[in-house]
């Protein structure tokens, strides 16, 4: 029979009693047949024998800790206020009426006077309705749904309508489309159906994101120091 | 082989301690740093070879554990302090690598042998002499290890950690701790077989087989 090489690893673990029952007797039959494995299994317990016995060094002083040590050094100016939070919750619940009040897809002439945000929001839901319908089946990349969906905005900025979404992708029309919005990006008539829909999920969403916010932020007031 | 863990009175003792601590009882924790310091100050030691560096390393870990008391959560004490130990001793290697100061051979020995006040009068010139000359010799060959390895040897063999308090003072895996120990053992019985004469006579290996 072909005699088994015995790692260090498996004479440390039988040194530890770390071995599985069937292991140890496996490695005490072999240690009774071979003095070589019998030697290693000395040396090895000599050198945790002398490492037991190792003299420490004798640490130079008590370390006793006084109040005074242990004091937490105040901050000088906390990053954050509980006035401030409350200016935030504020700022949160007002961005949410704003989102309610005054981007509204029907309100045209409010619409108007705040554009960057409206083709940013129009932009997006279209782009989401884009990619909606034609995940399934296109392998074309994101970047170009996106782009057509802001093509549309471009062109037709009422028209939510996906199909069209993924014919209309010319990249270079592509390129320059919000700047091109920002003129007439508000709807005469009444929102389509979807857009609307899409309004209120945005709306909720955001609604859903503040209040988890307010949650995190009474939860880790303590640990944050708010 | 392994020396007994602590009895169950003492680890009782140890809890009722901790959880003083956590409640404030700053007289709780010193008492719990009288029972730890010598293991934490050396095991600061044998990573950073300076005893003024592990000094400063113990102070920064005492205090840290103090204060982050509250996480806590149970389980070996000793293997959660000496885990902060191991991580504030970690941070000054790091900060020396950074900006390297002079080699810890050259400060010499900074220890009892050079203070008086550490010296315990009680023991003979020769035995005295006889501790230094082991404790020299196995600290030479504990500096040939990496320094994973030296931790594990000293936390293992010397303190008698388990498995498992090793694995959670120095955030490894068992397999981990299980090998590195055994090639911290062998790479020790090389050293110590090759380098014997470094040991007082009545320590030294005999020579073995050699791998």
């Amino acid at each position: 029979m072909k005699r088994r090489r015995w790692t260090d690893e498996a004479i440390s673990a039988y040194l530890d009693g770390a071995m599985s029952e069937r292991e140890r007797r496996a490695f005490e039959a072999a240690l009774a047949a071979d003095p070589a494995l019998r030697r290693r299994l000395e040396a090895m317990q000599e050198v945790v024998a002398l490492v037991a016995a190792m003299p420490m060094r004798k640490a130079p002083r008590s370390y006793r800790l006084t109040p005074e040590m242990v004091a937490r050094p105040k901050r000088k100016a906390p990053l954050l206020t509980p006035a401030f939070s409350r200016v935030a919750v504020l700022a949160a619940l007002l961005l949410t009426v704003a989102w309610f009040v005054l981007l509204r897809p029907t309100s045209t002439m409010r619409q108007a006077a705040a554009p960057p945000p409206t083709t940013l929001s129009y932009a997006e839901t279209n782009a989401e309705s884009a990619e909606a319908t034609r995940a399934p089946t296109s392998d074309e990349d994101e970047g170009a749904a996106v782009m057509g969906a802001s093509a549309i905005t471009t062109e037709m900025p009422m028209a939510p309508a996906a199909e069209e979404a993924t014919e209309i992708t010319p990249p270079k029309s592509a390129q320059t489309p919000l700047p091109a919005l920002t003129p007439t990006p508000a709807p005469s008539s009444p929102a389509p159906t979807s857009g609307g829909r899409l309004w209120l999920l945005g709306g909720a969403g955001l609604l859903l994101l503040l209040l988890g916010g307010a949650v995190l932020l009474r939860r880790h007031r303590r640990k944050w120091k708010l | 082989m392994r020396r007994p863990a602590a009895g169950d009175e003492q680890r009782a003792e140890e809890a009722a301690l901790v959880a003083a601590a956590r409640n404030g009882d700053l007289e709780a924790f010193n008492r719990l740093i009288l029972r730890y310091r010598q293991q934490v100050y050396n095991l600061a030691y044998h990573f950073l070879h300076d005893p003024a560096a592990a000094d400063d390393a113990t102070q920064e870990a005492f205090i840290a554990a103090y204060r982050s008391l509250k996480r806590f959560r149970g389980g070996s004490f000793r293997a959660w302090l000496m885990r902060i130990v191991a991580n504030a001793a970690r941070d000054e290697l790091r900060r020396r690598k950074r900006r390297p100061t002079v080699s810890w051979e050259a400060f010499g020995e900074l220890d009892e042998e050079a203070n008086p006040y550490l010296v315990d009068e009680a023991e003979g010139i020769e035995a005295r002499t006889e501790r230094h000359a082991l404790r020299l010799a196995l600290e030479r060959a504990l500096a040939e290890l990496p320094e994973r390895q030296r931790a594990l040897i000293l936390l293992i063999d010397h303190w008698g950690f388990s498995y498992e308090e090793a694995a959670q003072a120095l955030g490894l895996r068992l397999g981990t701790v299980k090998s590195g120990l055994a090639r911290a053992r062998s790479k020790m019985r090389r050293y110590l077989q090759s380098a014997g004469e470094l040991l007082p006579l009545r320590y030294r290996l005999e020579e073995g087989e050699r791998r």
